[in-house]
């Protein structure tokens, strides 16, 4: 699958709201279809993307101007592969002042990057605001509205609100889907490669026991062939997710980069 | 538009002369107002590093440099002089200028004057406003706290420093916010106007390879300096008699 570089930014202003298991499932979507990615992890105290990849994943400590720039000037520049970047709510507002303040999505744009935010909103009112506020500041980022049903349902008050409703017919969006509690925990599991677990699945007859190989990832060998087919449905639902959201982005023409501050 | 001239100095060194000098220099370029510029760390130079093209490094004791700028002002295209006085020469260069008559000129309209007086974060700096006191009244002074290296102001006691500023008349203060740190060292090293740096170009107008990031700063920087200077009507006060 060749295509696009993006520079993927999953983004979420709440602790909590699967901003890192999105970004590892976009990161193993790219690995399954045979692309080279970039991780960066902005959480430098917990490091959890960067656990499940440890050698494609950098750690970016937001608070340090090196770091800034080894994020900022790695997103910008001459860049072989996609990237995806985990941004932790602790810095989610220091990330778009400096993706504003250096103008960056025109910058990757002019280099045939397309940069695009993941946003997950919580249940409240005040993170769709936010939401909408970076949707409609960045307008030369796509974004993609990315609810997560583990977080449960939206409130009533939610619901009614004007920033909620701006959402309504928001394109593209996409839904994380409720995975039952035993399969969480093995999904949680950094060690648990979800794209290489897919690769054998799909390389293995349903019927066939699926024995670890090798110097596999040893959590895959406790699933039973009920739990197997419960995962590999989840992931291949978020998977296709996923890649039905980039390939619109992909196909979508081109609007020429602005200047925020015009 | 009369020419103006522009003294940014301070009795004391390290308090950021030459970078608030900097700043005025893209501010009329942004502008679109013809500047030059007078480097008088001489024979050195300090500002000519960044702007080579419109300074010139002059000796602002020695008589023949005080005609090069003072006898100019009135033939040169150039509408603003900006004259970056070094380290404690700031009052002796006000002298000079009032014995030449300079003073008497801008009384009589003949020219614009504003002082950007770059004030450190000490008391001294200060005491510094009444030896130049003589020769602002009733002319542009600008009292300048520069922020840009982290200098923190809270040295002062709010009371005392009002008691200096208030004699001043028409005093205006202007507030230079920080610069990251990283930021101004790559501007420094590169040897370039802040705005060519944010525009990522080097000295020779080829595109560079500065860091998006440390761009980013600058441009957001240069921007509020620009609006502080808006806010305070500078092209305006030089542009008018230096009554307000």
């Amino acid at each position: 699958m060749p295509g696009k570089n993006f520079a993927i930014i999953v983004a979420s202003p709440r602790a909590r709201t699967g901003k890192t298991l999105l970004a590892r499932l976009i990161a193993d979507h790219f690995l399954l279809a045979g692309r080279r990615i970039d991780i960066f992890d902005t959480d430098a105290t917990e490091k959890s993307l960067s656990a499940c990849f440890p050698e494609n994943s950098t750690v970016i400590d937001l608070d340090r101007t090196v770091d800034q720039m080894k994020l900022f000037d790695s997103l910008a520049g001459p860049m072989p592969e996609s990237q995806v970047i985990d941004l932790t709510h602790r810095s989610f507002e220091k990330f778009f002042k400096l993706m504003r303040d250096s103008d960056y999505a025109s910058e990757a744009r002019e280099r045939g990057i397309e940069p695009v935010i993941f946003y997950i909103p919580d249940r409240d009112v005040e993170t769709y605001e936010q939401g909408r506020a970076i949707r409609n500041f960045f307008r030369d980022a796509s974004f993609v509205l990315a609810e997560n049903e583990f977080l449960g349902e939206i409130d009533r008050e939610a619901r009614r609100s004007e920033a909620y409703l701006a959402f309504k017919t928001h394109q593209p969006r996409m839904k994380l889907t409720q995975l039952d509690a035993f399969l969480t925990s093995v999904l949680i599991d950094p060690a648990f490669s979800l794209s290489e677990f897919m690769r054998r699945v799909l390389a293995t007859k349903p019927a066939d026991p699926l024995t670890p190989p090798p110097g596999a990832q040893p959590s895959m060998a406790y699933l039973s062939r009920e739990a197997r087919a419960g995962m590999t449905q989840w992931l291949k639902s978020a998977f296709a997710e996923i890649g039905r959201v980039l390939q619109e982005i992909e196909n979508r023409p081109v609007e020429p980069a602005r200047d925020p501050f015009k | 538009m009369k020419p103006a001239v522009i003294v940014v100095g301070a009795d004391k060194g390290g308090v950021g002369k030459t970078t608030i000098a900097r700043t005025l220099l893209d501010y009329f370029a942004a502008k679109n107002v013809l500047t030059r510029a007078f480097d008088t760390e001489y024979p050195r130079g300090a500002l000519k590093r960044f702007h080579p093209q419109v300074t010139d490094v002059v000796d602002i004791t020695a008589v023949p440099d005080q005609m090069k700028i003072l006898d100019t002002l009135s033939t040169s295209e150039v509408k603003v002089s900006i004259i970056d006085i070094r380290a404690g020469q700031l009052s002796p260069a006000l002298k000079a200028f009032t014995d030449v008559g300079f003073f008497d000129e801008v009384k009589a309209g003949t020219f614009n004057f504003g002082l950007f007086h770059v004030l450190g974060p000490s008391v001294a700096s200060l005491e510094e406003i009444a030896d130049i006191q003589p020769y602002t009244a009733g002319k542009n002074y600008f009292a300048v706290k520069n922020f840009i290296n982290e200098t923190s102001f809270f040295e002062w006691d709010p009371a005392v420093y009002d008691s200096y500023f208030k004699k001043m008349k028409g005093a205006v203060e202007v507030n230079i916010p920080k610069l990251n740190e990283m930021a101004y060292e790559q501007v420094d090293l590169s040897a370039v106007p802040f705005a060519t740096f944010s525009k990522n170009r080097n000295a020779q107008g080829h595109i560079a390879n500065n860091s998006l990031v440390l761009r980013g700063y600058v441009k957001t920087w240069l921007k509020s300096v620009h609006e502080e200077y808006d806010r305070i009507g500078l092209i305006d006060r030089l542009t008018e008699a230096g009554e307000n």
